[in-house]
């Protein structure tokens, strides 16, 4: 009887204290968790820093209320402005890393105005809902798709990047990811134990050369990717 | 196409460091050399590799968290786990308490006894002086003087034809005061008296004292005794405490203390 009341009373505590922290239903709470500069820093890693950032932003009730608001203005439906909500979450994620972000205004403000252009584009383009490959190689950015982000998530998107990607070894990949998320060569020499910032440069510069070397070799994924490139910018730009 | 050839000027130029004249003049060789603008396609297309790498990383873990939140029970679920969590504490904690009060040896040993009319001196008569030693044993307890009561009535030998009322009684005053196994000490004997009234009470007193100090089992021994019995005085009663004694009730406290409860 005894075991029963605890195992009740634990299993009672972890349903409904724990997940309701831990999906941050109390957002007055868990918002203060981190200031604009932890959540930056968070977001600039990956793994479970990266993970604990999202969950952080993810649970935001009140801005994902607003979003849903602007969404509807336009005339969007509550599943639009989902879609909105999750593109913004990775543009937001892509921003900071390439230092799009300036940090002159709160990282919200920023958010938010990722939000609005996001909307604006997915209204613009919402006739658009089939594959519309640039005609023009040197033009990246021609407007032509929907929701671009939501298809990383695709299965032959997921496989063009890993074609792409695997064709490196594990520290060349590793190294150039870092690379691409704005860490400084002192950052990548120290994180890749390089013995100083010429060699890790050295190394980012042959690792380059090789992922150009495969695309250049590689005119169909070469192609994959810039119609992939091309549908992120439609929603960003 | 070698590459390497137009590596670091793109590099340079990605990373702005090109002096005005140089900028010109690569962004020159962009517009008009097939080979320069390739190039640097490559370069810009390894870089959207890596960024659209890393944005996948970020949906795959966004997705993973919505995922885990959609499978969150509901609010109102979540209420409702909560009420029917208090219920069964209340009904819990109610039942627990009924138990406790109605079914511990204790509960049940109040519920049963009763003063046997041998030990009351009414029996003498208002205002009657105390004419036997038994009387003035009892007399005695019945004014609180118990250790004077004991000693009277352990004076009375076993010729005396009140031997075995005085057993009784010394019997009653040890239960009455909570010294159980003096009680049976003296209740003992009685059981097998040649009065069978005096036996049957003898009996019963004997299950409540046994009952009283913890002895479960034997004190259910007693009462299936006397509850076999047909004739015995005890024996609805009996029969019904050790119905008791074997209800759910009984049990809860029983599995819960892992003893026999005594309170």
């Amino acid at each position: 009887m005894a075991a029963f009341f605890c195992v009740y009373t634990a299993l009672l505590e972890k349903f409904l204290i724990f997940d309701y922290f831990l999906t941050r239903q109390h957002t007055i709470w868990m918002n203060g968790m981190y200031t604009d500069d932890q959540l930056i820093e968070l977001i600039r890693k990956d793994g479970d820093a990266l993970e604990r950032a999202l969950r952080h932003l993810n649970g935001d009730k009140a801005f994902r209320e607003r979003v849903l608001q602007h969404v509807v203005r336009y005339g969007g439906s509550r599943e639009d402005a989902e879609e909105i909500y999750n593109s913004s979450l990775v543009t937001l994620v892509s921003g900071i890393r390439q230092q799009h972000y300036a940090q002159k205004g709160s990282l919200h403000a920023y958010w938010f105005g990722i939000c609005k252009g996001l909307c604006s584009n997915h209204f613009r383009s919402k006739g658009f809902k089939q594959l519309v490959p640039t005609e023009d190689e040197h033009a990246l950015d021609t407007p032509n798709w929907e929701t671009p982000d939501r298809l990383l998530l695709k299965e032959e998107v997921k496989t063009i990047l890993l074609d792409v990607l695997s064709q490196l070894s594990e520290k060349c990949r590793e190294l150039l990811l870092l690379w691409s998320k704005s860490y400084s060569m002192s950052e990548i020499a120290e994180a890749l134990n390089y013995a100083d910032e010429d060699s890790a440069k050295n190394r980012r510069r042959n690792c380059h050369l090789s992922l150009m070397k495969y695309l250049n070799e590689h005119p169909m994924i070469k192609q994959e990717l810039k119609d992939l490139w091309n549908w992120k910018n439609t929603s960003t730009n | 196409m070698e590459l390497e050839k137009y590596f670091d000027q793109l590099d340079a130029y990605h990373y702005g460091r090109l002096t005005g004249a140089e900028k010109e003049a690569l962004e020159s060789r962009l517009q008009s050399d097939p080979e320069w603008k390739e190039a640097w396609n490559l370069y810009r297309l390894s870089l959207a590799a890596l960024e659209l790498q890393q944005d996948a990383t970020v949906r795959k873990t966004l997705e993973k968290i919505q995922q885990e939140k959609g499978r969150i029970t509901p609010l109102n679920r979540r209420l409702m786990a909560v009420a029917a969590a208090v219920i069964l504490i209340v009904c819990m904690t109610g039942s627990w308490w009924y138990a406790w009060e109605n079914y511990t040896n204790q509960a049940l040993y109040q519920a049963n006894y009763s003063v046997p009319a041998e030990m009351n001196p009414a029996r003498m008569g208002a205002g009657e002086a105390a004419s036997t030693t038994l009387d003035r044993g009892l007399e005695a307890f019945q004014n609180k003087e118990t250790e004077q009561a004991v000693e009277i009535l352990e004076t009375i030998s076993p010729d005396n034809p009140e031997y075995e009322n005085a057993r009784f009684a010394l019997g009653q005053i040890f239960l009455q005061t909570g010294k159980a196994e003096k009680a049976i000490q003296y209740l003992s004997p009685l059981t097998g008296s040649a009065s069978t009234a005096l036996a049957a009470k003898a009996e019963w007193y004997m299950a409540l004292t046994l009952l009283q100090s913890g002895k479960s089992n034997e004190c259910v021994e007693w009462l299936q005794k006397i509850a076999s019995d047909p004739e015995h005085p005890y024996q609805e009663k009996a029969e019904e405490l050790w119905r008791k004694m074997d209800n759910l009730w009984r049990k809860l406290i029983t599995s819960f203390r892992g003893t026999t409860p005594t309170r």
